[in-house]
């Protein structure tokens, strides 16, 4: 599907205009075109990945980036800009971080990044398909906090199987039926599990059968093989018995079929084996899809007496490099916005649009993530395979959660890669003797300088026993982690910049006092030599918590910033994601999601959406 | 016409020294020295002549070549090598060369913010990955399911007995 030119977008009304191509506008644009809807699809970014060529420019960004973070590969756009891990600092209120594209009002910055991409954050994201747990959307309900969601698991379920199809998820169902995750019968995932790595492997002979306790409640530490939507074997069970083919890269399907363990999932796969939206987008039926790419939406225009989207007004760019634009108004009968949770919520505000509730842009949340690194007492051979493949997850949930955080427990296999930007640091520590104070404490240690044969082998024994485990501790929804605009922050075409007020609140606070007690219990069992470092000084998303220093890294899981619910005074969009001000106007993504719960959100989002896809039809079809 | 070691070098009018025709092979022979690689692993990366291009072009010339002459004479003792690494000028070059191979990255000074990786190729061609029995992420990748499997390394062809292989 090549964009076409904005024109085509004049003298048509689509039935319906999506706006933002990410994972979630492009499962709506597959669903509605597999029922022979017109659909136009507005993206903010350029096609650079859609195909092999400049796929492989983006890659070659990746390489020769001195630092490797999510956004790497892809290079910011003046136009369409967008944040990057590199731009937080600590905040002294009331002085805002300006370093990068968010406006960020603190008290800690907003840690979690985005990509304004074809495709878009599924070109960086790892992979990981966790289902939510029951008890997630029951958290008023059973714990007392925040809010029940309007739908439950067993109304997700049908819908979860959907996005497991399309992303392709790969995963045993006889690991992952705990704490109230069930399936149909006879259910199986597209394709087998990923095989565990060496580091798995290793580390669940320390920690299977052991468990934690809090108050009189015991939770089990087995180590949990992750689904995740990278392609492995397929299941010749799937489907009743009709299997799934693999899909592989865009522009080069042979690519892919299977994941070769090139160790960055985040921030790009080389092969596409790992999902990205563009395999959605490039499989969903040209004949009813538009695409236009480099067009930036800066309205939706409302009727002020029906309240209905008469319009979606948006800038096309000719180049990333040049600020002239052409607007043009697409119209449709139905619109949905599909930008990820902080554009959505920006493009509502400067919109006047949806928020009789005051809801638009309040609850951000993120899994705050806490780090924790050591040493293992043997070789775990780290830097290998899929950036994580494994977790702990019988801490999910559990009576706790009425006064704390719960969290998963992602094990990586990517070293100390995340914490201290290992190996590269290992390697400039040993040849000049010093070890970097921002991962080793504030007095540096004249240590000798190594060369040769014994640099080589020290190398070896050091890093080859150093692992992570990230622990994602849940965020309650606060009115006041927010995103909002103001006339005296504009981008190059004049859109709106997000303005962020964001912290962490005492729910979370201690969600990270249990999870250190639980990580270097763990530690413990696995005799490995607790590593972590905390610097107040220097740590971004550095807090405390009953005087307490803890770090928070981002997630990359934007969510709640248009919530759903019941009640049109307290939520952005009805249970059918409409929004309760506009009957033509949907909102998907994980803005929509009314609590973060314990998995990564991207594919509880990809399933909330095809739920959003038959309302649409329905909207359509009335 | 000048003679250090085995390595003849001229002296150009300005008094200092042009880089004689076989410094290339100096430059491998002190960088075996320095990184613990053997010929076959470096030339393995097909960057030895950007690196030494980069390197003539980045470094102090007389410092360059004394490092290159000092450390090929001094090949086979540890101590005197470590003598001409203990120079406030050689042993911060040689350093320099180190991590270039070990990381595809040219470190101009202690301080220095940006630290430029040469090249796409010479981040994929990075010694640490090597050293460290796994593969640069997104590149090199070693296949389905190696992750679940102790690294096991290739026999070296040049009989190199540095990687002894699983729990070594």
């Amino acid at each position: 599907m090549n964009p076409s030119s904005p024109e085509v977008t004049q003298g048509t009304v689509f039935d319906v205009v999506i706006v933002g191509a990410g994972i979630t506008g492009a499962i709506l644009a597959k669903s509605l075109a597999a029922k022979k809807k017109r659909v136009l699809v507005l993206e903010a970014g350029t096609a650079d990945a859609s195909n092999f060529g400049s796929y492989s420019q983006l890659l070659d960004n990746f390489y020769t980036s001195q630092a490797k973070i999510p956004q790497s590969p892809y290079p910011d756009n003046a136009n369409a800009p967008q944040p990057s891990e590199l731009d937080c600092e600590q905040i002294t209120p009331p002085i805002p971080d300006t370093n990068g594209y968010f406006i960020q009002v603190g008290p800690i910055p907003f840690l979690s990044t985005y990509t304004r991409y074809l495709g878009g954050t599924t070109l960086h994201w790892l992979g990981t398909s966790l289902r939510m747990l029951p008890d997630d959307f029951r958290m008023k309900t059973l714990f007392g906090q925040a809010e029940d969601w309007p739908v439950s698991y067993d109304d997700m379920m049908p819908y979860y199987a959907m996005a497991e199809f399309e992303m392709g998820v790969s995963a045993d169902v006889s690991k992952q039926n705990y704490l109230g995750i069930h399936f149909p019968p006879g259910y199986v995932y597209p394709m087998h599990e990923l095989p565990a790595s060496w580091s798995d492997k290793t580390i669940s002979k320390s920690l299977d059968g052991t468990t934690y306790e809090v108050d009189q409640e015991s939770f089990n530490l087995d180590v949990i093989n992750t689904p995740a939507s990278r392609n492995s074997i397929p299941n010749q069970a799937y489907a009743n018995g009709k299997g799934y083919t693999p899909v592989g890269a865009v522009g080069n399907p042979s690519l892919g079929q299977r994941c070769m363990g090139n160790t960055a999932c985040v921030p790009i796969c080389p092969i596409q084996a790992k999902y990205n939206a563009l395999k959605t987008l490039y499989s969903a039926d040209s004949e009813y899809v538009t695409l236009v790419t480099q067009a930036v939406v800066s309205k939706v225009e409302i009727d002020p007496t029906t309240k209905l989207v008469t319009g979606i007004r948006f800038k096309y760019y000719e180049s990333a490099t040049n600020p002239n634009y052409t607007e043009f108004v697409a119209k449709g009968k139905q619109y949905a916005l599909a930008t990820h949770a902080v554009e959505n919520a920006k493009l509502l505000l400067a919109s006047g649009a949806a928020n009789s509730s005051d809801q638009v842009g309040r609850n951000l949340m993120d899994h705050t993530t806490l780090l924790a690194w050591g040493l293992a007492p043997e070789p775990l051979w780290p830097y290998r395979g899929p950036v994580a493949t494994a977790g702990v997850e019988g801490m999910r949930t559990g009576k706790y959660r009425k006064d704390t955080a719960s969290f998963r427990i992602e094990i990586g296999n990517d070293g100390w890669g995340w914490p201290t930007s290992g190996p590269i640091t290992d390697v400039i520590e040993l040849v000049d003797g010093t070890p970097d104070p921002a991962t080793n404490g504030s007095e540096p240690i004249q240590l000798p300088k190594l060369w040769g044969k014994a640099l080589r082998e020290r190398l070896k024994e050091q890093v080859r026993r150093q692992f992570r485990m990230a622990f994602l501790v849940e965020q309650l929804p606060n009115a006041d982690n927010r995103v909002t605009i103001s006339p005296d922050h504009k981008d190059a075409l004049g859109n709106y910049i997000p303005i962020i007020a964001y912290g962490i609140d005492g729910y979370t606070g201690a969600g990270f006092e249990l999870g250190t007690k639980v990580y270097k219990q763990m530690f413990k069992d696995i005799g490995a030599v607790d590593c972590t470092v905390v610097n107040s000084k220097t740590d971004a998303g550095y807090f405390q918590y009953k005087d307490t220093g803890y770090t928070a890294y981002g997630a990359g899981h934007l969510c709640g910033t248009h919530r759903m619910g019941s009640d049109p005074k307290t939520s952005v969009v009805n249970p059918q994601q409409r929004t309760w001000d506009h009957e033509n106007l949907y909102l998907v993504g994980c803005g929509n999601m009314v609590t973060v719960a314990t998995s990564n959100p991207t594919l509880t989002a990809g399933a909330l959406t095809f739920m959003a896809a038959e309302n649409i039809l329905a909207s359509l079809d009335k | 016409m000048s003679k250090v070691g085995s390595m003849t070098f001229e002296i150009a009018p300005t008094g200092n020294p042009v880089l004689p025709a076989d410094s290339l092979a100096f430059f491998l022979a002190t960088s075996v020295v320095l990184t613990g690689f053997e010929r076959f692993d470096l030339l393995g990366t097909g960057l030895l002549q950007q690196y030494f291009d980069y390197v003539s072009t980045h470094a102090d010339s007389p410092t360059l070549l004394k490092l290159l002459q000092g450390v090929t004479a001094a090949a086979g003792s540890e101590s005197a090598v470590s003598e001409i690494l203990a120079d406030p000028e050689m042993g911060l070059l040689a350093r320099q060369i180190i991590k270039l191979w070990y990381t595809g990255q040219w470190f101009p000074s202690a301080t220095a913010t940006d630290n430029p990786i040469l090249s796409p190729s010479s981040y994929e061609q990075g010694l640490v990955w090597n050293a460290i029995e796994a593969h640069p992420p997104g590149a090199k990748q070693q296949g389905f399911g190696a992750w679940s499997e102790p690294f096991t390394p290739l026999v070296s062809l040049t009989g190199d007995a540095s990687s002894k292989g699983r729990n070594a």
